[in-house]
């Protein structure tokens, strides 16, 4: 099962490291990786997607708190936190796809950002399900290259 | 104010702390804190060690003996490499110990200087936390909080880098008045909903059983587990780690491992409830023969809970708070009589003394434990083809059994006899290895005589393999200028034995079967 986690840790040289070897040690691949300072600089939030066998994620994560560095771990389910993640696509259309390019930028709400002679930028934000749709709908239409932050995550106020 | 050396601050920190004794190796990039330590010598007793592992065993031994965290200084590169065996067997064990690692000056930090190693990218994994210093200024408050971590909550290892430019750095010494880490919970309480849970499943049960482990000893815990035996009436078993915990006691039905006795897996077999408290249950039974059976999990460690997958009963606690709970409650009578005991413990010892018969080496640990006085501490090593050796021994006190457990490694038996001698200078301390795990470490012989401590060393030389045989280890230890015989099993009596063994000094028996 995905499992998005998000990891509360001091802002200090090491501790990246340390997390990643957790998932190193278990054979287990991490899917995004998202690492920034939080409203305190001292302190950082990692959030981190991955899948795998629900009972060994709980594993890990009680060893993420064991870890000394590391303040406060979720687990989140979908339905329980905002999650969002930035993509920026480089595309070349031809002349005959240049305004279809604009056109599905549009509906998507992409901002263009950068325009050259050949190719425009845009840049999106979005759930998964939406940015991968949208990199679909513009790959016949000229896509190039892509780059993406991974999925960043905060708890929804609960009612 | 008063500008301290890096390496005096190393001192003043660790004698505020209360350390008396660190063992270690003089090397490059720490040669200033030996520069400064004869002006400490009086405060804290530097025990030169001849190999890093062998320090790192040597401090291992001194804190499981006494409870007292071991200390550990020693060079970069090489040196810090070397004492990876003895941090594992540490942290397998939960045995709280510092490192202090010297590490090249910060400037060439990552530069494949003389000497480097990454020791904090190589430790990660084997220890509880482990922190580079990068000011002197921090190396106080870094040393306390090392010391704090190592030594609550689940114990175990933690490695201080300090680097050149810190110890040869002046500053000013600042001592923390308090070690507070606020990302570091050592507050671990027991939760009511949980133990009301435990207690209601308890009261229901017919047959309860305790299984204790290694985090069953780290408490002041031994009282409440004998009331809590004598009140409810119910057998316990021991791991291999916890041998001693409650030796003498009537419910003490022997050790579980993974090459126990039928007697001991009936036992789990006949119980309806199973109480392990402090136990890594994974490395000492068969999970999936718990399967079916109602589990109930104490452990100071979130990691080793919940081992049935949701059917268990957690409960997330110190084995000390939780077993002086449980000695409270009122008297409940179970189906147990104390005639099934009895004969429980009978069967045990029968099959004990059968193994005995049929094996020499056991029969060894069993004669030499027959002559030692109650109070002694044995060490011995996990041998890689044999059964666990040292339940064959009668042991007093869990702090008495110095072998490795969840690391098994060969070697750790005689330099953690020699740590012992250090933190129980008045108890008889009795190293027993066969000739091959001897090797391992054999030559810290030296530092035992230097420091001219009493410690008699046992030597099984199983000398039928032809293929591969040992020294002569008489000759080897007299080399060392240590008193040694050499005998044969066969010809072996026990007033010769007994002498032997009582003698003062470093001694060497080698036992030829």
């Amino acid at each position: 099962m995905r499992h998005v986690i998000s990891i509360l840790v001091d802002n200090e040289p090491g501790v990246l490291a340390r997390i990643a070897g957790l998932f190193t040690a278990r054979g287990f691949n991490i899917e995004s990786l998202c690492v920034a300072e939080t409203e305190k600089k001292s302190l950082s939030r990692l959030t981190l997607v991955t899948s795998g066998d629900d009972w060994i994620i709980e594993q890990i994560i009680k060893r993420f708190e064991n870890m000394i560095n590391v303040i406060k771990v979720d687990d989140f389910k979908e339905t329980e936190s905002l999650q969002r993640e930035l993509l920026i696509a480089r595309v070349t259309p031809t002349s005959k796809t240049r305004s279809e390019v604009l056109r599905v930028a549009d509906i998507f709400r992409a901002k263009v950002v950068d325009v050259g002679t050949k190719s425009y930028a845009l840049e999106i934000t979005g759930s998964k399900d939406k940015l991968e749709a949208f990199v679909e709908i513009l790959r016949p239409l000229g896509l190039k290259e892509i780059n993406r932050t991974g999925l960043i995550s905060l708890k929804r106020e609960k009612n | 104010m008063k500008k301290f050396l890096g390496a005096e601050l190393f001192f003043e920190t660790l004698y505020k702390l209360g350390i008396k004794t660190i063992f270690g190796l003089p090397g490059g990039y720490v040669l200033k804190i030996y520069d400064v330590m004869p002006s400490y010598a009086k405060k804290i007793n530097h025990i030169l060690t001849r190999h890093e592992q062998a320090a790192t065993h040597m401090a291992d031994g001194f804190s499981r003996a006494s409870g007292l965290p071991g200390i550990i200084l020693c060079t970069s590169g090489p040196a810090a490499t070397n004492t990876i065996t003895g941090i594992s067997t540490a942290y397998a064990d939960s045995v709280p110990v510092l490192i202090f690692t010297g590490q090249v000056p910060t400037p060439f930090l990552g530069s494949d200087a003389f000497q480097e190693a990454d020791h904090i990218g190589i430790t990660r994994t084997c220890t509880k936390h482990n922190t580079l210093v990068r000011k002197t200024i921090d190396l106080p408050k870094a040393i306390a909080e090392a010391l704090y971590i190592s030594n609550t909550g689940r114990k175990g290892p933690v490695l201080v880098d300090m680097p050149k430019d810190v110890i040869i750095g002046e500053s000013t010494f600042n001592f923390p008045k308090s070690v507070k880490i606020s990302s570091y919970d050592d507050n671990i309480s027991l939760k009511n909903t949980e133990y009301k849970n435990f207690i209601n499943a308890f009261k229901i049960s017919k047959k309860p059983l305790f299984i204790l482990g290694r985090g069953a000893c780290s408490s002041d815990s031994q009282k409440h587990m004998r009331k809590i035996l004598k009140k409810f009436k119910s057998p316990a078993l021991t791991s291999i780690l916890a041998l001693g915990l409650i030796s003498g006691s009537e419910y003490d039905c022997g050790v579980l491992d993974y090459d126990s006795s039928s007697i001991s897996k009936n036992l789990i077999e006949e119980s309806d409830l199973i109480i392990s408290i402090g136990c890594d249950l994974s490395k000492i039974i068969n999970i999936k023969k718990l399967q079916n059976k109602l589990l109930a999990n104490i452990n100071i460690d979130k990691v080793d809970l919940n081992v049935l997958n949701g059917s268990d009963i957690n409960l997330h606690s110190d084995s000390g708070e939780f077993m002086k709970m449980l000695s409270d409650e009122n008297q409940i009578d179970f189906d147990w009589t104390d005639n099934e005991i009895s004969e429980i413990r009978n069967n045990y010892k029968i099959n004990i003394k059968k193994e005995i018969d049929s094996n020499k080496k056991a029969k060894i640990f069993s004669l030499i434990s027959r002559i030692c006085p109650k109070d002694t501490i044995y060490c011995s090593d996990f041998s890689y083809d044999e059964v666990n050796l040292q339940k064959f021994l009668e042991i007093s006190d869990y702090k008495n059994n110095l072998m490795s457990g969840g690391n098994g490694t060969p070697g750790y038996g005689f330099p953690a006899a020699i740590g012992a001698t250090f933190s129980r200078p008045k108890s008889k301390v009795v190293s027993i290895s066969s000739g091959k795990n001897f090797q391992f470490n054999m030559q810290e012989m030296i530092v035992a005589v230097e420091q001219k401590i009493n410690l008699s060393i046992v030597v099984i030389n199983d000398s039928s393999d032809e293929k591969y045989p040992g020294p002569n280890y008489k000759l080897l230890a007299e080399s060392f200028n240590v008193r040694a015989t050499r005998t044969n099993i066969s010809t072996l009596l026990e007033k010769d034995l007994k002498k032997f063994l009582d003698y003062k000094g470093v001694t060497l028996i080698e036992i030829l079967i």
